[in-house]
């Protein structure tokens, strides 16, 4: 049996007493591609965030690599790699610099430091225009950049919270084919995402969220097979997602999630 | 200690270049404007308030008893004239006890001694003893072509007068003027660099991101902090040495004066720290962080030169600006001050405190997220 990596216990998180998050449990193993699926303000950055400890939860508890995180963060910081939403990099900084400036701060110098940048943009595809300003860099070559930064120190744990929002098909269909690659190496990935064809093509066990709590969770099969009796179905993740969360629209303002 | 993170900081400072205009540039045209605009500032007239004199005549001085008379004239000319036997004449200028102090020679000569600064009020005086005593030598000539006995009359004075100028507080040019006190004024406003890593920050997820590593929250505060203080140091003591080599300015104590930029730019670091741990918009900081340098320059010596300041002791007192001011002119009039020490503890004790407060709200804001 596959080690647990990340164990979410009655994982609450509420603002102006209002859940976001509602008493969430999970369990993820070693080598998975775990998609967290669900509307605007599902609550899936919330649980990332969390996950990664920059939000306090208001009840329950985080396990990463057996560790409470509450208590021993600090252990398992090094083998975590995040990469918000929101682009995370400087503009007024070239490429390399961004990747050595975020690689060192999980205590990484030197040669291995300068292998890592190396390798980091080679991965990503953007070594030869290492050189440039980030504030020069297009849509997608700034969402690989903002990937490179996270990958430096070689973590055990990714989270990628939606970090194809807003690039064009080439530059996504990269980043995806690179995660595979990645979770290939050994990587246990949680991906969060709206897209749907993202999570069906990539990951390996999916999550759907819906007003701070899972509504359902298992692999594609299983996800059909909770909506449908009908074994031979062709049921897409999107017909199950909707049959699950309903098609009322999701409005709902910033700081909500 | 977060070399990297330093490193790269100081860099996005460095590629402002509206901030390097700011602290480099501006400056220089400052002092430029200003030490022209002000050229005949340190001759200024202005209106003079009431004020003391001092002086000390021998017992048997035949002058002695025409002094009531003497305190009489001087007192409706709003001068408060008292009689100091002993005690040193330049302490007694220095400690301001007296403005101007007057000593009656045996050869019925007297000296006139004041500060640089009171040379109106010296003039005053003198005008109005050598005045009295000219009435006094003619009363005494009337009376003796008279027959009279001069009696209560002095025997003749001659009224010679010699002045004698104390090198107590050398005034400085203009451009010396500006020259030092508008490097130390763009020093404080070098909190502004800040802005460069902040906004970037601020723009983006960085925060976010630097959470997520095991970066302690003391390497945080100093990843802005050292580089914040290099970033000043080094882009003022530039405009420094452009000055310096375009208007010729004259510091004095070249060792001393850079250890005092140098605690400037700790002290303006820490204050830019807080300013931006307080405020959420970076342009509220900075127009707060301009007021306050304003507010501490108006009452320091920026605007008018610190010796014609007829402010609220206090509130001069209180502006660290003052003492910085004062010791560096002194260093460039006199090659010493006196208020070197209080200088040094002033700026000392503001990095140690608002560098505390700054990292106590650093770690506030950061578990508040």
């Amino acid at each position: 049996m596959s080690e647990v990596i990340l164990k979410l216990e009655g994982l609450t998180k509420k603002y102006d007493n209002k859940p976001v998050v509602d008493h969430i449990n999970l369990e993820i193993k070693k080598g998975e591609i775990f998609g967290l699926l669900g509307p605007n303000g599902a609550g899936k950055s919330t649980t990332m965030n969390m996950v990664c400890s920059l939000v306090k939860p208001t009840a329950g508890k985080v396990e990463l690599f057996g560790y409470d995180t509450k208590t021993d963060m600090k252990k398992v910081k090094a083998k975590l790699g995040y990469i918000p939403q929101e682009l995370a990099i400087h503009g007024n900084l070239k490429a390399w610099e961004n990747v050595e400036l975020f690689t060192s701060l999980y205590g990484i110098k030197g040669e291995l430091l300068k292998k890592a940048v190396k390798e980091s943009l080679e991965f990503v595809g953007l070594e030869d225009k290492r050189n440039g300003f980030a504030k020069t860099f297009s849509g997608g070559m700034k969402r690989r950049l903002n990937i490179a930064c996270a990958i430096g120190h070689k973590p055990e744990l990714l989270v990628f919270d939606e970090p194809t929002v807003g690039i064009d098909p080439q530059s996504r269909n990269f980043i995806l084919q690179k995660i595979k690659f990645i979770n290939r190496q050994g990587s246990t990935v949680i991906y969060s995402s709206h897209y749907m064809e993202e999570i069906e093509a990539i990951c390996t066990r999916i999550a759907i969220m819906d007003n701070g709590k899972i509504v359902a969770i298992g692999t594609k099969q299983e996800l059909v097979e909770m909506v449908t009796s009908d074994k031979n179905s062709h049921m897409t993740l999107e017909e199950v997602f909707l049959t699950l969360t309903g098609k009322k629209l999701r409005d709902y303002a910033e700081g909500e999630n | 200690m977060p070399l990297i993170l330093i490193k790269n900081n100081l860099k996005l400072m460095f590629r402002s270049k509206w901030i390097l205009f700011m602290m480099i540039i501006l400056p220089v045209v400052t002092i430029a404007l200003l030490s022209n605009a002000f050229k005949g500032m340190m001759n200024i007239s202005y209106s003079i308030d009431d004020f003391n004199v001092g002086y000390r005549i021998s017992e048997g001085d035949a002058n002695k008893n025409v002094m009531p008379s003497l305190q009489t004239i001087c007192k409706d000319e709003g001068i408060t004239l008292s009689e100091y036997p002993e005690g040193d004449i330049t302490k007694l200028l220095q400690a301001e006890a007296v403005d101007v102090f007057i000593e009656f020679k045996d050869d019925h000569n007297f000296t006139i001694y004041r500060s640089n600064e009171k040379e109106a009020q010296a003039g005053i005086v003198e005008s109005i003893f050598s005045g009295f005593f000219y009435q006094v030598n003619e009363a005494n000539d009337l009376m003796t072509i008279g027959g009279q006995e001069a009696g209560t009359v002095p025997e003749q004075f001659t009224g010679k007068v010699k002045s004698e100028v104390l090198a107590t507080d050398p005034v400085p040019s203009s451009t010396d003027y500006y020259g030092i006190i508008y490097i130390v004024y763009f020093a404080w406003c070098g909190m502004v660099s800040l802005v460069a890593v902040i906004s970037s920050e601020r723009k983006s997820a960085i925060q976010k991101r630097m959470q997520a590593t095991h970066m302690p929250k003391i390497s945080y505060y100093l990843g802005k902090f050292i580089p914040c203080s290099l970033a000043i140091f080094l882009e003022i003591c530039s405009a420094w040495l452009l000055s310096v080599i375009l208007f010729d300015i004259h510091w004095g104590k070249p060792g001393l004066s850079v250890i005092i930029l140098l605690l400037i730019s700790l002290a303006a670091s820490t204050l830019g720290m807080i300013l931006f741990q307080l405020f959420n918009s970076v342009a509220v900081s900075i127009v707060i962080g301009f007021i306050f340098t304003w507010v501490m320059g108006f009452f320091g010596g920026s605007f008018e030169a610190y010796r014609y300041l007829t402010l609220p002791k206090l509130f001069i007192n209180s502006s660290p600006l003052y003492y910085i001011n004062r010791t560096l002119v002194e260093y460039s009039t006199m090659g010493h001050s006196a208020y070197t020490g209080k200088c040094f503890l002033y700026l000392s004790v503001m990095i140690i405190v608002c560098g505390v407060i700054g990292i106590i709200l650093m770690n506030r804001r950061m578990e508040e997220q």
